[in-house]
């Protein structure tokens, strides 16, 4: 498979733009930071995608793979002589692992059931960081998490931040698509299609599933890793299910299973709540008939819509 | 030892009475809805209005709130289930996790985030037996839930509608062609899951408090209470509600309070992973 030379120029044109973006906004602490928490989102999101949009599962626990990056990171550039990316990596580690965890009832059971052991597997987490005190500091959290160091550069301004979301961003998106394009992204899409068919024809349901957990806790322990070392103070309040919620409605809005989708919808929503700021909690009534919206109307989201669009054009 | 069994006991019930209608939706049509535990808590907050705002007595709130939560369960089967009862099962459960972000924020809208209290209908009174202290209360919940439980049995094999009902929710096609009208059946089965929420409601929401979260907080402890019973099946969810309830309990007073919960989630994982059909769970092997 090549790329064919419409998506390359595509790619470069929003590349040079995305490159460029924060230059404008370089002054205001304000857009830096919507930039910048839609960014570390991104990457959570793509984690979700690749649940949601490759095996067809839904989990409303993601909150909690993004709060052992997070926790982790904090723990280890506070407490030993670690740097930021080592910690980062460790950390990711850890989430990784526990994905694979979780992949393992994933070959077992789908459907709602699964949504209920995600939903667990979430509370779990988030009740530890709440009563392991000694460790995690409980309701109080960490505080002054140091931010992200290379050798003797510190990411300490937003501006400096966002290029280092953005190469995370770029390596998630290049490990999705590369996933894609292997054999055992290809076996993830023929176990969503039909379990009993794709085994049937030689795929190993256990190993692809595996992979494909261990793959998205790496990107969600990636998310909470960056997201502790931004805001520098971390609390069990953060990770509750509205979060996890939160992630797979951006899934789902952006496009479940596409390449772009997850950046569409994660900046797509993100950008909304600020510019909906002032309806404060009746944003949130919003939302929730939002989602049922999307749900009747648009269920592969916008991506699936300009699909939908490009074709009718076109015929 | 006598006062713990019987709050873990009338706990259990509560969730059981909690999870019936999220069971009997599912039974009925198939659907998983999310958003059950919003009912069970607006069932408490309009039983609020009512009483306190508008001064009703309790009963009358009661019968009011019946009547404003049949509306409320009709506009979400409308809303938020019959547009897409054909699509994939992730689609109607998404629906519902969007239903339930709704009622719980206009929940907060309305009432604010600050915990409610509603009377139960006998009062804080309580009765001792020897050295256990027993609330009224408690034994309002057994006697509530052992009607609830009889009278559905005898509501599904005996009555011409409940007999219509389990005809649609087994086969909705055939059901069709006996003539019965399938769509105001599933508005039916709506409707009463929207009255069992408003009884579990009731009943939860003296011992609880009311806050916005409530309903999630219900809802989570009925799905465990589901799944160790066996999901779809009735005996099993009165029997895996009082077993979460007394295994709080419990653990909490001779174990560690702070990780009851987390232990009550690995008793669901545990439990769906071991023997995901659960104590009773003959059932789900028709179902699937």
């Amino acid at each position: 498979m090549g790329f064919k030379k419409k998506n390359v120029i595509i790619a470069v044109i929003i590349g040079g733009v995305v490159m460029i973006l924060p230059i404008f906004f370089r002054d205001s602490r304000y857009y830096m930071n919507i930039l910048n928490f839609s960014g570390i989102f991104i990457v959570l999101t793509y984690s979700l995608n690749l649940i949601h949009g490759y095996l067809g599962l839904i989990s409303i626990g993601h909150a909690g793979f993004f709060a052992i990056g997070a926790y982790v990171t904090a723990g280890l550039t506070m407490g030993t002589t670690l740097n930021f990316f080592p910690s980062l990596l460790i950390a990711s580690t850890a989430a990784a692992l526990a994905g694979i965890l979780l992949g393992f009832p994933a070959t077992r059971i789908g459907g709602h059931y699964f949504v209920l052991i995600t939903l667990g597997f979430g509370e779990i987490v988030r009740l530890i960081i709440l009563n392991w005190k000694e460790v995690t500091n409980g309701t109080n959290g960490l505080n002054n998490i140091p931010p992200p160091s290379f050798g003797s550069w510190v990411f300490a301004s937003r501006f400096s931040y966002y290029y280092l979301v953005l190469f995370f961003i770029l390596v998630t998106m290049l490990l999705t698509l590369s996933l894609r394009r292997s054999k055992y992204g290809r076996s993830m899409l023929s176990l969503k299609t039909g379990e009993l068919a794709a085994t049937a024809m030689g795929v190993n349901p256990l190993t692809t599933k595996l992979i494909n957990f261990g793959m998205a806790g790496l990107f969600a322990g990636l998310a909470g890793g960056l997201y502790a070392s931004y805001i520098g103070s971390i609390s069990p309040e953060a990770f509750s299910v509205d979060l996890s919620v939160e992630v797979l409605v951006m899934t789902l809005v952006g496009g479940s299973g596409t390449l772009l989708g997850p950046i569409i919808g994660t900046t797509f929503l993100m950008v909304l709540k600020e510019w909906l700021r002032f309806l404060r909690e009746y944003y949130m009534i919003l939302y929730g008939a939002g989602i049922v919206f999307v749900m009747i109307f648009m269920p592969y989201g916008i991506m699936g819509l300009a699909k939908r669009i490009s074709s009718q054009l076109k015929s | 030892m006598i006062q713990e069994i019987v709050a873990g006991f009338s706990m259990g019930c509560i969730y059981a009475l909690a999870g019936f209608g999220f069971v009997l939706v599912y039974n009925a049509v198939g659907a998983v809805n999310f958003a059950h535990g919003e009912l069970v808590m607006f069932g408490g907050y309009f039983g609020y209005a009512f009483s306190t705002h508008l001064g009703m007595p309790l009963w009358l709130a009661f019968v009011v709130t019946l009547l404003a939560m049949a509306i409320l369960g009709i506009l979400f089967n409308q809303v938020a289930y019959l547009p897409i009862r054909s699509r994939p099962v992730s689609t109607v459960i998404i629906a519902s996790i969007g239903m339930s972000i709704l009622l719980r924020n206009s929940a907060l809208a309305i009432w604010g985030p600050d915990p409610l209290k509603l009377n139960s209908f006998l009062g804080d009174s309580v009765i001792k037996i020897g050295a256990a202290v027993i609330s009224r209360h408690q034994l309002l919940i057994f006697a509530v839930t052992a009607f609830v439980f009889t009278g559905q049995s005898l509501f599904f094999s005996r009555t011409a509608i409940g007999r219509k009902l389990q005809a649609t929710a087994q086969d909705q096609e055939a059901a069709k062609l006996m003539g019965i009208k399938v769509t105001r059946m599933i508005n039916l089965t709506f409707v009463l899951a929207a009255f069992l929420a408003v009884i579990a409601g009731f009943l939860v929401a003296p011992l609880w408090f009311l806050d916005p979260e409530v309903g999630l907080a219900i809802i989570v402890k009925a799905f465990i209470a589901i799944i160790i019973g066996g999901f779809g099946s009735i005996p099993g969810l009165v029997v895996g509600g009082i077993f979460l309830g007394l295994t709080e309990v419990l653990v909490a007073s001779h174990l560690t309070s702070e990780y009851k919960d987390v232990i009550s989630f690995f008793i669901l994982i545990t439990v769906l992973m071991a023997m995901p059909q659960g104590f009773f769970g003959e059932k789900i092997a028709e179902k699937v």
